[in-house]
């Protein structure tokens, strides 16, 4: 299995290379052999190479460089996506793939692959999230620290209820939340994992650490 | 002036009943008087210490160093650096209008410069470094220094040209700047695998390339496309050996911490001085074997175990960083501990990312016998140091440091390495040493 770590030394704010190590680790337990490329701006990105493109977290002037370099693919994502193969994008790097990104009088073109668009606050967003999640129907726990807010019309979100935050279409989960997602949420991995695999039955894995962690965050957030 | 007088007043009757907030006067005296340091006079001598970490161990070498070349100098308590607390350091040295003393000290929140600045102009302004610390406070390093950019209201400016993210003043100040860095040394990495905040020229986007490393970003760095670069540096440690540094290849000081962070935070401080006109021979004596840094470094031996208590920020990947170096340069069998009880003092936020920025990676084959994580958090120090190749069956998980002694004593070799958060040093020390002493 292939991974693509998009800007893996730009888009790095929150800790986020614990996705890749996550998915590393389960996938190798799984039997599966796991590559990684590691890209860095300017390097040339063949989007059918990868089972998985992950893309974290960044400050908001580093996006807008990421931005840039990403233009030339937007294509290429878009039918990376519309191929249903599989997409990570944590922390603000959400943004790159809506239609715009609107700071005061600026409005910047992004990616315009998912029908939504940013607005940037004056203040910035800093909230513990615990959620019960649409995907594999348990909470998802997690920190977000961001100035940009979605504006969607996608009708797909990564929470239940209320909470109309994250964005799913197809296999591309586009969260707010940053950092080692894929770490604090064992069970979620779990069913990454299967879906990335396709298969409900998988090797059983020791996710003891992970779940114990879990258990305390679900405990803390309220 | 009765805004002296009240804050004086305060400062008095805390302690009368040995009350310790360093920060209350200031805070009832700018509420009552919000241009009250407007109206002061300021000594000629104004220097300020700002940046993410080292600025409380910066500002405490400057003053000392002052004092000892019999300077009258007000600096404000270690920690105590918003807009409050470095007032009632004023007050306490006002008299009427005048602030009676020849040089001002501050240590100050990388947030609030510009507050401070709005009413005092510096001479000097120096900055360690802006690292990842405080997300939920801070952002990120990037709004950091557009903040610091708002308070540059001084004549010059004393940098850590290693960091590339420094070099960026150059573009947003018009004053003097004066460098300072360290040369390459045994303590220097030819590769480091550890997080960037600078990866890209900031003039081009082209990858830096270095020369070597020492964290971080902080190197010897070059754009291989632009002029970007690490540039003229004025002052440089040139060599460490047995505890001396040599300074430009000429100026040695005695020290008794050689980790870099303690060394960024020593050439800080000799800079600042030189800057303002003192004599090597004055800094020298100044700084010769200041014990400043002994609470942040404590060793000690119980039953014939080595302790060393390395006191580690959390949310600041960048002292973990250092501090795991330093670990290392130990190549005998060693233990250690991750400790901390709350994430912030200031805040009640759950955010663990900072975890994954730390580079526990390189413990992996280097003589580590066991790892104890401790604390509320223990679970997710234990997951980190999974993922990072350790093995799990030796990662040992405490509630709490209550009974740790027996555990380290019983279940692991080696010399003991507490890397601990401020609030589990008291405890451990106090944990380890018990009977014992």
């Amino acid at each position: 299995m292939n991974i693509g770590y998009i800007y893996y030394d730009l888009l790095n704010l929150y800790g986020d290379d614990g996705n890749i190590k996550a998915l590393k680790q389960r996938l190798t337990n799984q039997g599966v052999k796991v590559n990684i490329d590691y890209i860095s701006l300017g390097d040339t990105i063949n989007f059918n190479n990868y089972d998985i493109v992950y893309f974290g977290s960044s400050t908001d002037n580093n996006l807008l460089i990421a931005l840039e370099y990403l233009k030339p693919y937007k294509n290429d994502i878009k039918r990376y996506i519309n191929n249903n193969k599989f997409l990570l994008s944590t922390g603000n790097s959400i943004e790159l793939f809506g239609k715009y990104i609107q700071k005061g009088d600026n409005k910047i073109e992004a990616l315009d692959i998912l029908n939504y668009y940013t607005e940037y606050n004056e203040n910035r967003i800093v909230n513990d999230i615990n959620y019960n999640c649409t995907i594999h129907n348990k909470n998802i726990i997690g920190f977000e620290n961001h100035r940009g807010h979605i504006i969607s019309k996608e009708k797909n979100f990564l929470y239940k209820g209320d909470n109309k935050y994250g964005v799913v279409y197809n296999n591309f989960i586009g969260t707010y939340l940053i950092g080692p997602l894929l770490i604090r949420n064992p069970y979620f991995l779990e069913d990454y994992i299967k879906r990335l695999l396709n298969k409900e039955d998988i090797k059983e894995d020791n996710y003891y650490l992970e779940i114990e962690s879990y258990k305390k965050a679900v405990e803390l957030i309220e | 002036m009765i805004g002296t007088m009240l804050g004086k007043a305060i400062i008095f009757v805390e302690k009368i009943f040995k009350f310790n907030a360093s920060s209350f006067p200031g805070r009832v005296v700018l509420k009552l008087f919000p241009n009250y340091l407007k109206k002061l006079k300021y000594p000629n001598l104004v220097i300020m210490v700002t940046g993410s970490s080292g600025k409380g161990s910066t500002t405490k070498y400057i003053a000392d160093l002052l004092r000892k070349n019999n300077m009258k100098v007000c600096h404000n308590v270690y920690g105590s650096n918003l807009i409050d607390g470095v007032t009632t350091a004023i007050i306490s040295n006002t008299k009427g209008k005048k602030v009676n003393v020849d040089a001002l000290v501050l240590e100050i929140d990388e947030r609030y410069i510009k507050f401070v600045t709005k009413y005092i102009r510096a001479n000097v302004i120096t900055i360690n470094n802006i690292t990842r610390d405080q997300p939920p406070r801070q952002g990120n390093f990037e709004e950091v220094f557009e903040e610091i950019c708002k308070g540059l209201n001084t004549d010059m400016m004393v940098l850590n040209a290693d960091d590339p993210l420094l070099k960026r003043f150059e573009d947003r100040f018009d004053g003097k700047i004066i460098y300072y860095g360290i040369d390459k040394n045994q303590y220097s990495f030819k590769e480091l695998n550890d997080i960037k905040n600078t990866a890209y020229c900031p003039k081009c986007n082209t990858k830096l390339v270095y020369d070597y490393y020492h964290y971080s970003s902080v190197g010897d760095f070059e754009c291989p496309n632009c002029d970007f670069d690490r540039g003229k540096i004025n002052y440089q440690i040139t060599s460490i050996k047995d505890n001396v540094i040599t300074i430009n290849e000429d100026i040695k000081i005695n020290i008794d911490n050689d980790t870099l962070f303690n060394l960024y935070n020593i050439i800080s401080a000799y800079s600042v001085c030189r800057t303002i006109g003192l004599k090597d021979e004055d800094i020298v004596k100044g700084l010769n074997a200041d014990k400043t840094l002994k609470k942040l470094f404590n060793e000690y031996t119980v039953n014939k175990r080595k302790y060393t208590v390395l006191n580690c920020k959390a949310e600041n990947n960048s002292t973990y960083n250092l501090n795991l170096l330093h670990v290392l340069k130990d190549e005998e069998k060693k233990t250690l501990v991750i400790g901390l009880r709350q994430i912030s003092r200031r805040y009640n936020h759950f955010d663990l990312s900072w975890l994954w920025d730390i580079n526990f990676e390189i413990l992996k084959d280097n003589n580590v016998d066991k790892i104890i994580c401790a604390g509320p958090y223990r679970y997710d120090i234990a997951v980190r140091i999974k993922y990072a190749g350790f093995d799990e069956k030796n990662i040992i998980i405490m509630e709490n440091t209550n009974g740790m002694k027996e555990i380290i004593e019983n279940q692991t070799s080696g010399n003991v390495y507490g890397i601990l958060n401020f609030d589990y040093v008291e405890p451990f020390i106090k944990e380890t040493k018990g009977g014992n002493k």
